[in-house]
């Protein structure tokens, strides 16, 4: 679908908190959602397009990461999750980006999701995976603010059940 | 908002990146966590790939299945090599009926056995037996299928390789006297397709001519070895002051990369360890010698040059002891998932009529391999077999046999990690890595009772077959998976499935140096053994893939019988398979 006259086209976003965003064509579709939305309503280029599940300060923050890779390729094909590398890298401006609080780590995660931005949900994703890595459950309690409900037995139960799994 | 707060399916998408024990860290936060990952197929098929060592390729069967029906099927087959229930319905009994030699091969489901030469002196082949092996439990219903099919090849050949399930290839080495000179003796690869029997569609030259040697000097064997378009040539002599020769062609464009001649006696075997990085057995230095295929700097993709990146060191021999072979034995390197295969691509030469489907069974691409996941190449097993004499003695006599195995991973991790992991072309410029510094810790040795000289005892990713003891023996085999080894151990504290039939490993073992080493020998790779119930008179067993195979030889030391079991589930959940197999199926 993508011509010449789109690449100098804005779109315009609304956000659930009713803000608007205008931003450029290449920009937005690295939403397929939006993409997809685009494609819908066709050349009438006036209308903004609702972004309910989205808040202002988490659009801007997943357009900044729209903005620096608008001119990234187009994703190859997925391919099937068994022998997909399962590389925790991340590149230098993503971890540099993606350098938030939790919270906001989170909403980023969600809303990729939501605008269906495979490239920046990986990055959330493998963001969170590294904070787990390595770690004991006592250590991810603490870092995620999980409370533990299983009481001592059980839990010196489970460790024991798993302590297979430990490769070292 | 916080990490919980997430859907689970966003959470099984981050726990996807993880390994197994960081997913079950994971799981043991709360019951809500614990959760998450036990009902997630995803996680679960992850956890079980990743400890079991195990891939998919994408055209496994296995991948048109659900993520919970892959799951089961996995877990049927590991329970399957776990109670060695044998024999049960999917066993055969096939009578070895040819005058058949040494050379055999037992990959990607075939079982391969040379003709003998009409020459009882010679050990060079002059056509092929093999016998498919059944893929799946419904193949009983087929059991007149299974027999022997003859090719004959072109002329005496010395040995064959094979490339089956990628490129359907085989390259046979053949010898023919000079006709200039009856002295010289000229070698040369011929390159087939091995379903057609039609010159290779992929190379460029069919016929390759290696080299010729002059002299009454026939005294010579060779192994050849096929990664991809590699191809691995090694010509061993069997007289000395003579010459061992190594080669590696790209066997697609016949060139030659690398031509390496050594004192006879030298070189005695080869193996890829990955697409790039190959192990070459040195006996007159004692060492494993691991090479790399780099990049020519400066060059195209396709000039390549074979560097060496490390030495691994043996234990030390006494004086006037020599080893007189060392021959190692792996799974089959496999070329990685990107690169397409082969057969896909137009095979302009010799195209089957379009009516003709290429395949005779739904498997996959080509017709060759076994049926669903096999071990991932960075975690098979090596074993290495080694004979010891004094160096002044005639071959064959008072010749003392020792094997061992170690982890590919490890031995691999010495090519990337060590002090010559950029590679040299001079190898007199690296010191061995000491025998102590890298074997007991990775290895286990055993002597003549852990694995059967005469016929090659093959590897099944991480497990290996044991050949000791009298006959009539159950059969035993020895997974090396450390997974397998610390969830054993773990059971056995737990008081739950705790087995007869297994046995843990982890203590060091002592091999008794016999007089040939300079010390006893120390081991200590751990394992866990599995012994079938049932009792055998086989000669010797070999494991491959998804069969176990037990050879019986006659008084002669000729094979009488070939008995194959299947170890693969009775009824794979959604089986592709049986197409081809309940039909009876055309080889050509």
């Amino acid at each position: 679908m993508s011509t010449t006259e789109d690449k100098t086209r804005k779109v315009k976003l609304v956000t659930s908190d009713n803000e608007e965003f205008e931003v450029d064509w290449e920009v937005a579709t690295r939403s397929v959602l939006i993409k997809h939305m685009l494609e819908d309503i066709g050349e009438s280029e006036e209308q903004a397009i609702p972004l309910p599940n989205v808040t202002a300060n988490v659009l801007k923050k997943v357009l900044e990461w729209c903005e620096h890779h608008r001119k990234d390729p187009e994703p190859a094909p997925e391919s099937s999750d068994d022998n997909r590398k399962r590389t925790l890298e991340i590149g230098d401006w993503d971890a540099k980006f993606i350098q938030v609080d939790q919270e906001m780590l989170f909403e980023i995660i969600l809303a990729a999701n939501y605008l269906d931005i495979k490239a920046l949900l990986d990055v959330g994703c493998k963001t969170v995976a590294n904070m787990i890595k390595g770690k004991q459950p006592e250590e991810i309690r603490k870092m995620f603010n999980i409370v533990n409900d299983f009481t001592p037995e059980e839990e010196a139960q489970i460790k024991k059940e798993n302590e297979w799994a430990e490769d070292r | 908002m916080n990490l919980l707060s997430l859907p689970s399916e966003l959470i099984i998408l981050i726990l996807a990146y993880l390994k197994a024990r960081d997913i079950l860290a994971f799981s043991r936060c709360r019951r809500s966590t614990r959760d998450i990952v036990v009902d997630s197929d995803v996680l679960q098929y992850l956890m079980v790939m990743e400890t079991t060592g195990l891939e998919n390729s994408h055209r496994s069967p296995l991948q048109k299945m659900s993520m919970r029906d892959r799951l089961t099927h996995i877990q049927r087959k590991e329970e399957i090599w776990r109670e060695l229930r044998l024999p049960d319905a999917r066993h055969w009994t096939i009578p070895v009926t040819h005058m058949h030699s040494h050379v055999h091969s037992l990959s990607s489901g075939l079982y391969i056995l040379g003709d003998a030469s009409p020459d009882p002196q010679s050990s060079r082949i002059v056509g092929l037996h093999y016998l498919e092996l059944p893929k799946c439990g419904h193949f009983q219903g087929a059991k007149n299928s299974l027999r022997w099919t003859h090719v004959a090849l072109d002329g005496e050949v010395l040995n064959v390789g094979l490339s089956l399930e990628e490129d359907d290839l085989i390259a046979a080495l053949t010898a023919s006297v000079s006709s200039n000179d009856p002295n010289t003796q000229i070698f040369k690869l011929c390159l087939r397709k091995f379903s057609t029997w039609c010159p290779h569609p992929m190379a460029r030259e069919t016929t390759i001519r290696v080299c010729e040697y002059s002299g009454n000097d026939d005294q010579r064997v060779a192994t050849i070895t096929i990664a991809g378009h590699y191809l691995l040539l090694l010509m061993k002599s069997l007289t000395p002051n003579s010459l061992d020769e190594f080669f590696v062609y790209d066997w697609t464009t016949s060139l030659l990369l690398k031509r390496l001649p050594a004192p006879s006696f030298t070189y005695r075997d080869v193996s890829f360890l990955s697409t790039d990085t190959l192990l070459l057995t040195n006996i007159r230095e004692n060492t494993l010698e691991l090479l790399k295929l780099r990049n020519v700097e400066g060059t195209t993709s396709s000039d390549k040059e074979l560097v060496w990146v490390a030495k691994l060191g043996l234990p030390p021999l006494r004086p006037g002891r020599a080893m007189v072979s060392l021959s190692c034995c792996t799974d089959r390197i496999r070329r990685g998932e990107e690169v397409p295969i082969a057969s896909n691509l137009p095979d302009s030469n010799k195209r089957p009529p379009p009516s003709t489907p290429l395949l005779e069974n739904n498997c996959g691409d080509t017709k060759y391999g076994e049926l669903g996941p096999h071990c991932r190449p960075d975690k098979a097993l090596v074993q290495f077999r080694t004979y010891i004499q004094a160096a002044d003695m005639p071959a064959d006599e008072n010749m003392v046999y020792f094997s061992f195995v170690a982890h590919r991973e490890v031995i691999l991790r010495h090519a990337n990690e060590g002090d010559w992991k950029h590679g040299v072309q001079d190898k007199t410029s690296i010191s061995a890595v000491p025998w102590l510094a890298w074997g007991p810790k990775s290895t286990r040795w055993g002597g003549k009772d852990e694995a059967d000289a005469a016929w090659m005892a093959n590897i099944a990713g991480q497990r290996n077959v044991v050949n000791s003891g009298h006959n009539p023996r159950p059969i035993c085999v020895r997974d090396y998976n450390i997974f397998s080894v610390n969830r054993t151990l773990s059971s056995r504290s737990l008081a739950i499935g705790g087995r007869k039939n297994q046995q843990v490993v982890v203590k060091e073992s002592t091999t008794a140096h016999q007089d040939c080493f300079l010390e006893d020998i120390h081991s200590s790779l751990p394992y866990v053994e599995y012994t079938s119930s049932a009792q055998f008179s086989f000669d010797a067993v070999l494991i491959c893939d998804a069969y176990i195979i037990g050879l019986s030889e006659s008084e002669d030391g000729s094979l009488n019988n070939i008995d194959v079991f299947l170890m693969t589930p009775e009824d794979p959940p959604t089986c592709t398979c049986c197409n081809g197999c309940s039909s009876s199926r055309q080889i050509r």
